[in-house]
């Protein structure tokens, strides 16, 4: 069990303390005891010293050193005696235990020492206290009794050994008491710690197993209620989160299955024109795979979406071209690029992001437009050349009428007058009615030229002011049979476009006619500038106006605006749908903007130097 | 044979307390030994007791003491004071012995006597201890103790006399520190004193050193000193250690050994060490004896010792024995126990049909001239409680002790 730091220090005081206080009670006794023994031995061996010296008079007298030494061997036996001699009156040693000879250090202690104690050290031997008793006064001899000092220490010693062994068990034992009893403060504590660290690595639902009610009881309940807090939170973000989650799950599996299921081929790129997301109609458009077609370069899908795609990128407009797909379809792709408006503000995305990429495959469309136009242009040729004939003939029998009959016919008769002037009126509608439909069907003829790129263009350098003035020359009769006064505002020294001249001028044609078609009163104002490296031409009426509802309308072909059953039709129709396309043919654009009965602004504009992009434009568009 | 069942009989005697005491009165007389059997020391009391064994064997086969067998009862006490107090306090109120008879050592022998003081209204007395020291043969203990042998002043105090004729005046002396080894150097000093001399030097050992102990330091001391005779004062194992020592750096002094040596047992260690090392160490010692040799066959008491130590061959109890001791056939110390026997027996001899202690005192001071087949007769008075005060002296060649007649060999 690892115990904890803090106690481990006060344990190591406790034990330092502890043997420090060992120490000196042991070396204190020690001390005692060696003082007490040298007392003692003192004190013995004044008492032997004393007691062979007041018995050994009459033997020492005699000459009997046998006598004396079976005496002294007796004291020898006493604990502590160490050596005994006897020293007769001449100073001679007659009797002495010594082995294996008497040491010098004695032979001189012997001549000096004559009363009291004397501590002496033998070499080899150790140290002695050497205690000397007289014999009748010193008159007969002396007593020498040597108590060893080395008795002395080895016995302190011992009592220290045996004390400092006592001790270190006491101290052992207390010390594995101290190291339970430690162990159970010490524990909780380190349970605490072990649990604060499992909280810390976010495991809540650890648990503190400590009941005692302390201080560090209090402490775990307090930490473990925390705990269950912190872990109640937790429970409540997660499910909120779950639930946030599996809602943006829903979403997005939603969104996917709206992408999935569109009819529409869907592919989005990244800036790097990498593809990142398409949907099953994309990959069946291209007959590649899903895992063909993510993360690869738009470029594997054509040259043409790859300059959509870059085109897309450097701006905000929706742009479109049309492709061909596999099996022999065709269809038109739309570009838009992604910004960044539509992510949170903390998303790392800035700028263009990508470009999604519509494709709806057109190639019934195509084929349907392609049918139509055909049919039309044959069915126009098929009517062109009836009515051609037709008209002649009735031109030839109107001038045979006129120039044969008449002059035979008495026109003064009311009844024949009559009928003349009807059939005169009656030629009129039909050459009127023939004109009508000729020029539908050479508007028809004109348009499907359009549509199918039949068209053959004679771009060249003009004036704008001529094509404006050409076209008023031409309905100048018109404007004044009208009673409708034209105005026009054009910018002095306008650069000259690169356009088919007689293109515009049916633009122009067309838009004029229109407003003169609709305007009963007011005037007509035509007005040229410069705007954005572009010629802006507008024609303002003061007309019926357009509603809003068809504002959107009048641009598709066959829509004319008003009501065709009841107001007879003033024109084929096709004539804005025709200017849209030459327009368009220029890199222009055409719109309008009305008000109900206030009158309409159509603006067309021509851009300059844009030869390569109405090529490009009409390439495209094929 | 019939020594054979004696020993059994005794065996039993000593086995069998109450059987012994119940007899006591009647038909034995007990004597209370006690002396080394076992120990560094312990051949000395094994041969004491055989050599007077051999003899109170013999007379209790013809008869005994007027019909009264005598017997010894024997403890151990491994040559230490202490053991032979108890020994003896048990000896005298347990056992109730006659007598004291046979002790060995100094140290020993000294401490037990205030023992017999105090028992002096029991009449306790000490027979031929085998020890020469002085306590017992000066006041306040004499009159307790009988001796029949010289004391080791007498035999130091001849040795120095015969080292001085011969010219080797710076006599050390090798001693046991104790009351045995003291009366030796006393001796010897006090002879020195006499021709103006001192002793050179002197070096001690501990009482119950064995032979495997080292003595380089004590032959260092003296060797040092530069003497020119050594005198040796210990016991057996001690002694022929120092020997082998001395003999071991290349020194060819003589040196001269005490009775308590026993001669025997020290020459066995050192013809041991010959045989082992191949080196010679039983040259130039004397070996100083307080009774005659045993090879001395014109003695009446040699035949006799020899005949019954054959026909005997005594032996002690067995748990009185280390179990490898081997027993001398013939040796000075069991001729000693064989001579103590024999005074002691003229002395029960004196005391009549019914001996009793307080008679022991008078019947011992009243012999006069009696014959125990040595050379010399044995005399005791109040004031002679030492019977025999001659020292022979025998040197070891061509394998035994044989007596010195010419010192001129070590003249220097």
């Amino acid at each position: 069990m690892r115990m904890s730091k803090l106690f481990q220090r006060t344990l190591l005081g406790i034990i330092l303390l502890f043997a420090i206080i060992f120490f000196t009670i042991s070396i204190f006794s020690g001390w005692h005891l060696y003082e007490n023994l040298k007392e003692e031995y003192k004190s013995k061996g004044t008492a032997i010293a004393s007691s062979i010296a007041s018995s050994s008079v009459e033997t020492i007298l005699n000459l009997d050193s046998a006598t004396v030494q079976a005496m002294i061997d007796q004291y020898l036996e006493i604990e502590g005696v160490s050596y005994v001699f006897v020293i007769d009156s001449s100073g001679e040693i007659i009797s002495h235990t010594f082995i294996p000879s008497i040491p010098p250090e004695i032979v001189e202690l012997s001549k000096v020492h004559k009363r009291g104690i004397r501590d002496i050290k033998i070499e080899g031997k150790g140290e002695f206290l050497d205690i000397v008793a007289p014999i009748t006064e010193g008159a007969i001899g002396f007593v020498h009794v040597g108590m060893s000092k080395n008795i002395i220490n080895e016995k302190m010693w011992a009592v220290i050994g045996r004390q400092l062994g006592l001790l270190l068990l006491i101290f052992l034992f207390s010390l594995v008491l101290a190291y339970f009893m430690v162990n159970r403060i010490s524990k909780p504590l380190n349970d605490l710690t072990e649990y604060a660290k499992k909280l810390l690595n976010h495991d809540f639902s650890a648990k503190v197993d400590i009941k005692s009610k302390d201080e560090i009881g209090l402490l775990a309940n307090t930490m473990q209620s925390m705990a269950n807090n912190i872990n109640e939170i937790f429970d409540r973000y997660e499910y909120a989160l779950k639930d946030a989650v599996v809602e943006l799950q829903d979403t997005l599996a939603y969104l996917t299955t709206i992408i999935d299921n569109m009819a529409d081929g869907l592919i989005v790129v990244d800036k790097e024109g990498v593809i990142n997301h398409i949907n099953p109609a994309a990959s069946d458009m291209f007959g590649l795979a899903e895992h063909e077609m993510i993360g690869k370069n738009i470029e594997i899908l054509g040259k043409k979406l790859v300059d959509l795609v870059n085109k897309s990128l450097k701006t905000e407009n929706i742009l479109s071209t049309e492709i061909a797909l596999t099996k022999n379809r065709f269809g038109k792709a739309v570009a838009k690029s992604i910004k960044k408006e539509y992510f949170s503000e903390d998303s790392e995305a800035k700028g263009i992001l990508g470009s999604v990429i519509l494709i709806r495959d057109i190639t019934q469309e195509k084929e349907i437009d392609k049918v139509k136009t055909e049919f039309i242009t044959i069915v126009s040729h098929e009517l062109r050349t009836p009515l051609t004939s037709i008209l002649g003939f009735v031109e030839m029998i109107e001038r045979k009428f006129r120039d044969t009959l008449i002059p035979k016919i008495d026109t003064s008769e009311a009844k024949i007058s009559k009928v003349l002037n009807k059939i005169n009126r009656d030629f009129d509608i039909i050459r009127s009615e023939g004109d009508r439909i000729t020029s539908l069907i050479n508007d028809i003829l004109d348009i499907s030229k359009l549509e199918s790129g039949a068209v053959k263009w004679n771009f060249e350098e003009i004036s704008i002011e001529e094509v404006i003035f050409d076209a008023y020359r031409a309905l100048s009769a018109l404007f004044e049979q009208r009673g409708i006064p034209f105005k026009h505002t054009i910018q002095s020294s306008l650069p000259k476009i690169y356009a088919d001249k007689e293109r515009l001028i049916q633009v122009m044609i067309n838009l004029l006619s229109n407003a003169l078609k609709f305007t009963e009163k007011g005037y007509i104002a035509c007005k040229a500038e410069l705007k954005n490296n572009e010629i802006l031409v507008s024609i303002e009426d003061t007309g019926t106006g357009i509603p809003a509802s068809d504002i959107n309308k009048i641009f598709e072909k066959f829509k004319q605006v008003g009501d065709i059953m009841r107001d007879k039709p003033k024109g084929t129709g096709l004539g804005l749908p025709i200017s849209k396309q030459i327009i368009e043919a220029h890199g222009g654009k055409i719109w309008v903007e009305s008000q109900v009965g206030k009158g309409s602004v159509f603006y067309f504009t021509i851009p300059l130097r844009n030869r390569e992009v109405n090529k490009n434009e009409s390439t495209d568009s094929r | 044979m019939s020594g054979s069942i004696l020993s059994i009989l005794l065996v039993l005697f000593i086995l069998f307390p109450s059987f012994s005491i119940a007899q006591q009165d009647d038909n034995v007389i007990v004597l209370g030994m006690s002396a080394a059997f076992k120990g560094p020391t312990g051949g000395l009391g094994i041969e004491l007791y055989r050599g007077a064994m051999a003899y109170f064997s013999y007379i209790n086969d013809n008869g005994g003491i007027n019909g009264r067998k005598i017997v010894i009862k024997a403890y151990d006490d491994g040559y230490n004071p202490i053991p032979t107090i108890k020994n003896t306090i048990k000896l005298i109120e347990e056992d109730k012995v006659f007598a004291l008879f046979n002790y060995v050592g100094t140290p020993t022998v000294t401490r037990i006597l205030p023992i017999l003081k105090s028992n002096s209204d029991k009449h306790i007395y000490l027979f031929f201890p085998f020890t020469g020291a002085m306590p017992h043969r000066t006041p306040p203990y004499d009159e307790f103790v009988f001796n029949l042998r010289a004391s080791y002043e007498q035999e130091t105090g001849g040795l120095v006399e015969n080292f001085i004729k011969i010219g080797r005046k710076k006599i050390g002396i090798f001693y046991q520190a104790d009351a045995y080894g003291r009366s030796g150097w006393n001796g010897v000093r006090k002879t020195l004193a006499k021709y103006g001399g001192k002793i050179v030097s002197e070096a001690t050992y501990k009482r119950g050193a064995k032979y495997s102990d080292s003595f380089t330091r004590q032959v260092q001391i003296l060797k040092n000193a530069g003497v020119d005779a050594i005198i040796s004062v210990g016991a057996y194992a001690a002694c022929a250690a120092f020997i082998r020592d001395v003999r071991n750096t290349g020194w060819d002094v003589p040196i001269a050994n005490v009775s308590f040596v026993g001669s025997e047992f020290m020459i066995n260690l050192l013809l041991e060490e010959e045989r082992k090392t191949g080196k010679s160490y039983t040259k130039n010692l004397i070996n100083a004896q307080v009774v005659p040799s045993y090879e001395d066959m014109r003695l009446p008491a040699v035949k006799l010792y020899r005949d019954l130590m054959d026909r005997y061959n005594p032996m002690p109890p067995s748990e009185l024995m280390e179990k490898d001791y081997k027993v001398l056939k013939y040796s000075f110390v069991s001729f000693e126990g064989f001579l103590n026997a024999k005074v002691m027996v003229e002395i029960l001899k004196k005391m009549g049909n019914e001996p009793k202690r307080e008679d022991i005192k008078k019947a011992v001071e009243s012999i006069r001239n009696i014959d125990i087949g040595i050379d010399e007769k044995i005399n005791f008075s109040h004031k002679k409680h030492q019977a025999l005060d001659k020292v022979y002296y025998t040197t070891f060649k061509e394998g035994k002790f044989i007596p010195i007649r010419d010192w001129s060999e070590w003249k220097k």
